[in-house]
């Protein structure tokens, strides 16, 4: 009897099997050329831990892009969307790069934020010859050095924002600099490139100060009675996400942001999160602002946004938005999901975007995002944050790493 | 430079007294049960949220002493989680003898505890705000100290003089210490060891969410802050000895003094300037500042 069974589960087994194999290959075999297949986009960032308040609003933006101004379609195909998350790992990320293009086969990918995984994702698009927009990520790195004809970035990279933080500073009769930024990759490079621009742009200028917390720091007590005994001009932040909002909230019961400038990158998103908690007059690099007359133009992606999701829209919700907007609009040209032709079509594409007009610089397939500098103020309007004044801006090609210089880097 | 000085080891100090809140918790439960609890984090994270709800919630309709609503109640609850995982889980295992079960459920509680949090309060960073009579701050000649500061560092001298009365001039104290030397003897002289050993679990644990409370107010709440915090706190109880409380006050200064001093003096490495003391007092004295060589329950 035993035998038996064992030979039924066997027998069972088998069908299900060939089952499951008929169906598979019918479907693709149904799916293959119908004009209902879907258009997949394959979405892949850290959805999961630190960086979640910051990619989710990009999520958010994504999706508004797809129901609003293309109405869930493209080509009369409806739009599919993909989403895996790799938790700030950069194994994780190539793992799902792969299933999205392997298992998946999806059209076209997008997302990240970790500039790590990045660095990960980029010679895997290349060897796979699957294509990937960065709409976040900002490491040069990951573009200069490792990117090709399958990378692209919509957003500004530290070098860029560097620069226009730097630019300025340059104005400003600071002299003396004190620099606070994560122990890794990133908080490296933002603090190198700081000094490597102002050094050219203004000599006298000294650094007076470095610190160097680790990433996921929960307790900065001991850095700041040191940064205030040194007494410089202007503090150097490159801390970001909660690491940045513990700073501040713990740095401002010592008066610290009374006694000095304050400079933080990259943070737009945090002054929502923190609300009024926030110091005045903190000056903040920022690629969106719902507030600065250029970015006002564009009215209806505010109300579309806020409607959708009753917050106002951030950065990271921009980077989203815009990044989706290249993809489908390269798409919507190409008349095709062909992805050398999409590529072919989206290296040197210029879109009308919330933030102007953008190009996707053809050499390296970096784009000139504007980048803007700010700073924070109690307006009555606003009760339950502070928002933003603008006072520095520079287009994306001002700011770009120069076509020779990133020939140099890649030993062309 | 002297109110400089002073000002750093007020910093250091700080940081020194909630660790040390936390890390007792640990060395308790270490040190009488033997169990190495590497849920001890969540513990902490659960108070930290708990607080948190609890005084948005309270905030409205009783302002100002919804803080004190928190440090009341945020304990209680976790204490009541840890009693579960100690009641229905480490209970059971106590008498193997294994460490290593003991390991894998207390790391079952982390991940369960981490995504419930995710679940119920969400991934994003929150903050809990500072009760207005501990906003404040004082400064004289050059320094400036946060009220909080000053009373993290006070309540963790109170905890520290309230522990050693509990453990040394009340009935509780010597029961829980005979239990420590030897759990069958005391057994036999009539000592109910599984009440105990819960009620010991969800002491540790209460501990853990008071530090959890009282970390709320003074950074960010994140998913991720069980880890940060268990790793420091396992620093702390190994540097000072197993099963030590007077070795988790020492413990605990030597990690917050050496990251305050450790940032002026070498800035560039932060980052293992705590592990390299505790690899040179591991050098010299194997079990820890007053452990004993023969482990935690033989003293």
């Amino acid at each position: 009897m035993k035998h038996f069974a064992e030979r039924k589960e066997w027998f069972s087994g088998l069908v299900l099997l060939l089952w499951l194999t008929l169906l598979t290959a019918f479907s693709s075999y149904a799916f293959a050329e119908s004009p209902t297949k879907p258009v997949r986009l394959g979405i892949m960032s850290s959805f999961s831990g630190t960086a979640s308040v910051l990619t989710l609003r990009s999520l958010d933006g994504c999706k508004l892009c797809v129901e609003k101004t293309y109405n869930g379609k493209i080509l009369g195909r409806p739009i599919e969307l993909i989403v895996r998350d790799d938790a700030l790992s950069p194994q994780k990320a190539v793992e799902n790069f792969r299933e999205l293009n392997l298992v998946h086969n999806v059209d076209f990918t997008l997302g990240m934020i970790s500039s790590g995984a990045a660095c990960a994702v980029s010679p895997i698009a290349k060897k796979l010859q699957k294509p990937i927009l960065y709409w976040d990520s900002k490491s040069p790195k990951q573009i200069v050095e490792l990117g090709g004809r399958y990378v692209f970035r919509t957003v500004s990279d530290t070098y860029m924002d560097v620069s226009a933080v730097t630019q300025v500073c340059s104005k400003k009769p600071w002299a003396k600099y004190v620099t606070i930024s994560p122990d890794y990759e990133y908080g490296h490079s933002v603090v190198d490139l700081f000094k490597q621009q102002l050094g050219k742009l203004k000599p006298d200028a000294q650094i007076i100060g470095e610190h160097w917390p680790k990433l996921g720091e929960v307790d900065f007590t001991s850095y700041i009675p040191g940064i205030i005994k040194a007494k410089p001009d202007c503090l150097y932040v490159g801390l970001w996400g909660g690491d940045g909002m513990t700073f501040i909230r713990q740095a401002k019961p010592y008066g610290l942001f009374e006694k000095m400038a304050v400079i933080i990158l990259n943070e737009e998103d945090t002054i929502y999160a923190m609300g009024m908690d926030f110091p005045e007059g903190i000056f903040m690099e920022a690629n969106y602002h719902f507030n600065f007359e250029d970015i006002r133009a564009n009215q209806e992606y505010v109300k579309a946004y806020m409607e959708k999701y009753g917050t106002l829209p951030t950065s990271h919700s921009m980077y989203g938005y815009v990044a989706t907007q290249f993809v489908l609009e390269a798409i919507k040209k190409a008349k095709t999901t062909d992805k050398e032709k999409v590529i072919d079509i989206l290296r040197g594409l210029t879109l009308d975007t919330v933030v102007g007009p953008m190009t996707i610089r053809k050499y390296d397939q970096q784009a000139n995002m504007p980048v803007y500098v700010g700073q924070t103020y109690k307006s009555p309007e606003y009760p339950k944050h502070l928002i933003l004044k603008k006072v520095g801006f520079k287009r994306g090609e001002e700011i770009m790493m120069p076509i020779e210089e990133v020939k140099k880097m890649r030993g062309e | 430079m002297e109110g400089f000085l002073l000002g750093q080891i007020i910093a250091g100090l700080t940081r020194a007294m909630l660790l040390f809140i936390i890390a007792s918790g640990l060395t308790f439960i270490l040190g009488v049960l033997g169990v190495v609890n590497m849920a001890h984090g969540s513990f902490y994270m659960l108070g930290a949220y708990l607080a948190s709800t609890i005084m948005a919630y309270c905030g409205m309709k009783i302002s100002g002493n919804a803080f004190w609503l928190a440090v009341i109640f945020a304990p209680i609850i976790v204490a009541l989680a840890g009693g579960l995982v100690e009641y229905f889980g480490l209970r059971r295992i106590y008498y193997r003898g294994e460490v290593l079960a003991q390991l894998i459920l207390t790391y079952a509680v982390v991940l369960i505890v981490a995504d419930a949090i995710r679940l119920v309060w969400g991934p994003e960073f929150k903050l809990v705000p500072r009760p207005d009579f501990l906003a404040g701050k004082i400064s004289f000649a050059e320094i400036t100290v946060p009220y909080y500061n000053l009373f993290l560092i006070g309540t963790g001298l109170i905890i520290a003089g309230v522990l050693r009365l509990l453990f040394y001039h009340t009935k509780f104290g010597k029961t829980v210490r005979a239990v420590s030397s030897d759990r069958e003897i005391a057994s036999t002289l009539g000592i109910n060891v599984p009440r105990l050993s819960t009620l010991v679990f969800m002491l540790g644990c209460a501990l853990a969410g008071f530090g959890g409370v009282l970390a709320a107010p003074f950074g960010a709440l994140n998913p991720t802050m069980d880890i940060s915090i268990i790793i420091q706190s396992f620093v702390v109880v190994i540097v000072g000895g197993l099963g030590s409380f007077g070795g988790a006050i020492v413990g605990a200064l030597i990690v917050g003094l050496t990251d305050a001093f450790g940032v002026l003096i070498f800035p560039r490495i932060t980052l293992v300037s705590m592990y390299i003391v505790m690899a040179i007092i591991l050098i010299v004295r194997p079990w820890g500042l007053f452990g004993s060589p023969l482990g935690p329950l033989t003293k």
